[in-house]
């Protein structure tokens, strides 16, 4: 398992796309904080801690997706190019090459999280001290964008590993939250609101709500994030089976 | 090693790629993989290495499944494809994943560099590699575990005449050594004279396993090129004691059906002047596009 490991890390940091992803990823959040921080014209009326999320937590959704993006590329790469036929004829245990990426890849969705948050935290403490801007940092929804970040690293590694050409898995990941769910949430709405909060992503959402206001009924934050957790969960496991029983 | 292939096939949809294989490669030969393309050689590789999951039958190297060897590197190494590396990787990325994933120490990775020539490009991304530096590196992956047995597919593919040598010269000597070496290949000429040993298949079946020698003694026709200006007059005479000419030239004909002894006797008794008389054995060529004539699955367009 170690060698596994170690091989999947040398993988991740060896290919071009992936290191472009990753500054990609860290470096939107920042400018987004930096652009709200700057020059957002954060009234009397706003919550401080709402200055706080709408600076630091929301730019950390970018990070996450992002993230989902580099768990897709983690598994379909390997399809794309046919090197998982290298990988799998070097460790022919499969489950064992599939741990090892979850574990390297959920890692590294860990570490963009705290990176991303950090540094969006770092870059609006600077523009408000500027300002004169006061703000109530919450750490709740912080711990949950973190979470988001590896949640969404997963996901998309399950997504990449069911569909396994990143063509087809990178659409799909990010039209479902951004596009179908708002679709069906609309029709849900309309039929009854509270269904809405069986939206795998706009459940995922809660994880990282700064604002006490709730329009809608949601579970509560711990609750929507086990449900997308479970959803994540249940597309790695079907991923999973598939590149077991798939011939390579 | 020895690899053995017991009843395997495979099937994608309605099309059997491979139907009830069996052969057994032994070590210390070169054991050459012939068959026309879509015959079912890549399919066959990849089911020797658990990469696909065959309909029916089994392989084992040494009595056992490949997967159950939990560092299969250093015990079997396998050229597939040399496109199956990212583009965007170096070379000596490429080699350090697989080693790490094998627990094979980096010297290793220069070792196999050097055995190769690719020492002076491994910081390069594969991207800018010629076909004939990827065949290289994938050379260089199969040797990383220093195993007893490798797998080629088509390892001369894209090489220069200077690159198809050195493969040649480095596969005999891997075979020298006692490793098992099995190498598929549509160079003929080059399996003529690299391999000891053949397993030739069509449309997935199993044609013939033996030796060189025993597949083209039995497979090639031999005859007897006889030149004479007097060819006429001998084809009379060499017909009459049932033997069939084909025409080459008006002077010169391939004779079946008689020996060349008896060619000689005919053309002495009746004052005929012989210019050449030899006998003509087939070549590996020959008897492959005979054997393998009735299973070629994709033929050229006229």
């Amino acid at each position: 398992m170690i060698g596994a490991l170690e091989a999947e890390w040398i993988k991740l940091r060896s290919v071009r796309a992936n290191l472009i992803l990753i500054i990609i990823a860290l470096a939107i959040p920042i400018l987004l904080t930096l652009l709200i921080a700057a020059l957002a014209p954060f009234g009397g009326a706003t919550l401080e801690r709402e200055v706080f999320g709408i600076t630091v937590i929301t730019p950390a959704l970018v990070a996450a997706y992002l993230c989902g993006v580099l768990g897709v590329l983690g598994i379909g790469q390997e399809y794309r190019h046919n090197t998982i036929r290298v990988t799998f004829a070097a460790q022919p245990n499969r489950s064992v090459v599939l741990a090892a990426k979850s574990i390297v890849y959920g890692t590294f969705g860990l570490v963009i999280g705290v990176l991303s948050l950090a540094l969006s935290f770092a870059t609006a403490s600077i523009c408000f001290a500027v300002r004169d801007l006061s703000f109530e940092v919450v750490v709740t929804p912080m711990i949950g964008a973190v979470l988001l970040c590896v949640l969404m690293t997963l996901f998309g590694f399950g997504l990449g590993a069911v569909m396994r050409q990143p063509a087809g898995a990178i659409p799909v990941f990010l039209i479902w939250p951004l596009i179908i769910e708002g679709i069906v949430s609309l029709i849900l709405d309309s039929v009854d609101e509270s269904l809405v909060r069986w939206l795998p992503f706009r459940s995922a959402q809660e994880l990282v709500n700064f604002t006490d206001a709730s329009g809608i009924p949601v579970f509560s934050r711990a609750v929507s994030g086990l449900y997308f957790a479970g959803w994540t969960a249940a597309v790695v496991m079907i991923g999973w089976w598939l590149v077991e029983r798939r011939d390579a | 090693m020895v690899i053995e292939a017991r009843d395997l096939t495979k099937r994608y949809g309605s099309r059997t790629a491979v139907d009830h294989l069996s052969f057994v490669v032994e070590p210390g030969v070169v054991t050459g993989f012939l068959g026309p393309n879509g015959s079912g050689k890549s399919t066959t590789m990849r089911l020797l290495l658990g990469l696909d999951r065959p309909d029916s039958g089994w392989a084992t190297f040494d009595g056992k499944p490949y997967r159950s060897y939990p560092h299969p590197l250093e015990e079997v190494g396998a050229l597939l494809d040399a496109g199956y590396v990212h583009p965007t990787r170096t070379g000596y990325s490429h080699l350090h994943a697989l080693a790490a994933s094998n627990r094979i120490g980096r010297k290793r990775i220069d070792e196999v560099l050097a055995l190769v020539g690719m020492s002076d490009v491994a910081r390069k991304r594969v991207g800018t590699y010629s076909l004939g530096m990827k065949q290289r590196l994938g050379i260089a992956a199969a040797m990383l575990g220093n195993p007893r047995t490798l797998l080629f597919d088509e390892p001369a593919n894209g090489l220069d005449p200077e690159g198809v040598r050195w493969i040649r010269e480095f596969l005999r000597h891997l075979a020298h050594e006692g490793r098992t070496v099995l190498v598929s290949s549509h160079q003929l000429a080059e399996m003529a004279q690299m391999a000891d040993n053949l397993v030739v298949i069509g449309q997935g079946r199993l044609i013939q396993q033996g030796s060189v020698g025993e597949f083209v003694n039995r497979f090639s026709r031999l005859w007897v090129r006889v030149q004479s200006p007097q060819m006429a007059a001998l084809s009379q005479l060499l017909g009459a004691r049932g033997a069939s000419l084909e025409f080459e030239n008006p002077t010169t004909a391939r004779v079946t059906g008689i020996g060349a002894a008896q060619v000689g006797e005919v053309a002495a008794a009746n004052n005929i002047v012989l210019h050449q008389l030899a006998d003509t054995s087939g070549s590996l060529e020959e008897a492959y596009l005979q054997v393998t004539q009735p299973t070629v699955e994709y033929r050229g367009q006229r």
